[in-house]
């Protein structure tokens, strides 16, 4: 790719190409950004009035996200957060554990059980919603965290994560453990988690998303505002009667920057291979 | 009192049976080589000693106590495996240290007794580095560290030098062997390297297709192979073997020529059977057998002569510098009348 000898108006139209396709990408979040700190009438005039009106506010301003603070939204932020770290602390543990033992046991019935995990993921969750709430309901679970969470803990695409992970850890590993006396479950927390930080921090970033990002199975499973989340917290300020536009991009631009935080803090991990140097 | 005893073991994995019938007797500190082509299962056979794999049949006893049910712990042995298996995210000291944390020692015993093996392996100072760290020596070094510290009955190693340059690795040998002396524990140690193999152990046991071909002393085993496999296994270069059919005291191959074989051998006369001789046993004699010398390669010390004998390659290492041609024409005898005569159908040794 850095080749210094490259035809210079190859790159110029390689780099013309990336800046398009960056601008496409980036400019819808550029305009939410802004329009959530203009004042709400103006925020759908430049539209029609293209200028340079359309990318600087006339005048700054914080009204929006005040509003939002003073109203259900920190609630929601805190609902969220609480259901997203809460699924990833589970998660992490449940679905690690369930692909070690793919991985590293052998047990009849073994292979069918790993497919149902494959096509439990490639199913879509709107298929199973209904007998989900009704399972949720014969619980009495119906409006509570735990209806928000218990359904989300396991997931498919982790097992899977782990999974391949675990097995591509040379049995070597698993087997000098045991010969020095070591029990299934302390090989899994001190040989084999420790080993696989990039996947426990991939996994728990699914997960995290996947919960701050929900929105269908919230409104389905719990309705009360007392347990509304962000994403159910963004969709109530557009209803039939009114829409309010700046507290709608001021909740969406604080979900999105709150949702990269476990991005940014787990970032480093992705760079580190601790795997390396153990085995020749 | 044998240390550890096996007792006709058999393993399948499905179908397949990988060990058919294994038996065996290891003294208190012997130093037991099971040598054998790949996949004849001694890795296999380790595996179950160590506990990792369950017999299909058959019994291990240590120290007496029957063990085959067992899991590896309740086994009181070390293992050293191929590849080392050093955990990437512990120090050279929580490695070498994790059996003795496991079985619950005190923190000052175990640092004492790391150190007392990291000072017989000469790796105090990379005590609190990590394996990642290490030179592949050095790791060497520190997988057979985590072994010693906890004063096994049984080692087991697995090809723990395979892995090395081959500098390295006669370097290794010597410590290995060096270190079963100053320890006098019982070490089962299981290599493809025959030269490993005889270096190192007082007994070597020759494993195919998942049976012992023979078991001895490794010259025992060097001067008497019981069939043509260990004949053709232990040594390098390996013997020679030429077929052929028994007449008038020797061994008469294809085309005639008449091989040599020790003089009381007339009483065999018309059976069929495979004429073995060790490259450095075959020396130039005006009297001796034809052959044409096919490729020269001097090594220095010595001359090794690719030789057609009767339509075979015959393999001749001389202790000596010597001028010969390809093409030339060379008449060849064996020292001592140095020979080994199998059956040609099943390749057991024929006693003279
Ligand atoms: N878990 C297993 N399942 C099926 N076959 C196996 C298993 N482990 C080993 N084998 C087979 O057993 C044979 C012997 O293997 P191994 O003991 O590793 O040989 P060696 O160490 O002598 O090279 C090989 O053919 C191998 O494929
Ligand atoms: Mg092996």
């Amino acid at each position: 790719m850095d080749n210094p000898f490259q035809k210079p108006h190859v790159l110029m139209l390689r780099y013309g190409l990336l800046s398009i396709l960056a601008f496409i990408v980036v400019f819808p979040l550029v305009w939410l950004a802004l329009a959530s700190v203009r004042p709400q009438n103006e925020i759908f005039q430049p539209v029609s009035d293209f200028g340079w009106n359309t990318f600087i506010p006339s005048r700054f301003t914080l009204d929006n996200y005040r509003t939002l603070l003073n109203g259900d939204f920190p609630l929601a932020v805190k609902n969220s957060t609480f259901v997203a770290l809460t699924t990833v602390l589970f998660g992490v543990v449940v679905n690690a554990l369930a692909g070690f033992a793919f991985a590293v046991f052998d047990f009849r019935g073994k292979n069918l059980l790993f497919l149902l995990v494959i096509v439990s993921f490639m199913m879509p969750f709107e298929a199973i919603v209904l007998p989900l709430y009704v399972m949720i309901r014969a619980f009495g679970w119906a409006n509570s965290y735990q209806a928000l969470i218990v359904p989300e803990i396991a997931n498919g695409m982790v097992i899977f994560l782990f999974r391949q992970f675990f097995a591509s850890i040379p049995r070597d590993f698993y087997e000098a453990a045991r010969v020095d006396g070591a029990s299934w479950f302390y090989i899994f927390a001190r040989i084999a988690m420790p080993l696989s930080w990039p996947t426990i921090a991939t996994s728990g970033l699914m997960l995290f998303l996947a919960q701050w990002d929900s929105f269908f199975w919230p409104v389905v499973a719990a309705s009360d505002s007392a347990y509304a989340v962000v994403q159910v917290a963004i969709a109530r300020n557009i209803n039939f009667e009114q829409n309010d536009w700046g507290g709608l991009f001021a909740s969406t631009n604080l979900a999105i920057l709150l949702g990269t935080i476990p991005f940014l803090l787990i970032q480093r991990f992705y760079v580190r291979t601790l795997i390396s140097g153990g085995i020749k | 009192m044998s240390s550890m005893k096996i007792d006709t073991l058999r393993k399948s994995f499905g179908e397949l049976e990988i060990l058919r019938g294994i038996s065996l007797d290891v003294r208190h500190g012997e130093f037991v080589a099971l040598v054998g082509p790949s996949g004849c299962g001694k890795s296999t056979l380790l595996r179950l000693i160590a506990g990792l794999e369950a017999a299909t049949s058959g019994h291990i006893f240590i120290d007496d106590r029957d063990v085959t049910r067992l899991p590896p712990k309740e086994r009181d042995i070390a293992m050293v495996f191929q590849n080392y298996a050093l955990y990437p995210h512990l120090t050279v000291r929580a490695n070498m240290g994790f059996s003795l944390k496991l079985r619950g020692d005190a923190k000052d015993q175990i640092n004492k007794k790391v150190e007392e093996a990291a000072g017989v392996l000469g790796l105090e100072h990379l005590l609190d580095r990590y394996p990642g760290q290490l030179s592949g020596g050095q790791r060497q070094r520190v997988a057979t560290g985590r072994a010693i510290v906890r004063d096994p009955k049984l080692f087991l190693f697995d090809e723990p030098l395979s892995n090395l340059d081959a500098k390295l690795r006669v370097q290794m040998r010597t410590e290995i062997k060096a270190l079963h002396q100053r320890l006098g524990s019982t070490m089962i140690y299981v290599t493809h390297d025959q030269i490993e193999a005889m270096t190192l152990a007082d007994r070597i046991v020759v494993m195919q297709g998942g049976r012992i071909e023979q078991e001895g002393a490794p010259l025992d085993l060097y001067d008497r192979p019981a069939n043509a496999f260990v004949g053709g296994f232990l040594g390098s270069p390996a013997m020679n073997f030429i077929k052929g059919t028994m007449s008038d005291g020797a061994v008469k191959a294809s085309d005639g020529t008449r091989l040599p074989v020790l003089s009381e051998a007339s009483a065999l006369d018309g059976r069929h059977v495979l004429w073995g001789a060790r490259p450095e046993s075959i020396v130039p004699d005006d009297n001796g057998f034809e052959g044409t010398v096919e490729v020269v390669e001097p090594t220095g010390p010595d001359t090794q002569l690719l030789v057609r004998v009767a339509g075979d390659p015959l393999v001749v290492l001389l202790r000596k510098r010597m001028k010969v041609n390809a093409g030339d024409k060379i008449r060849l005898g064996v020292v001592g009348e140095d020979t080994h005569l199998f059956d040609a159908k099943d390749g057991m040794r024929i006693a003279l």
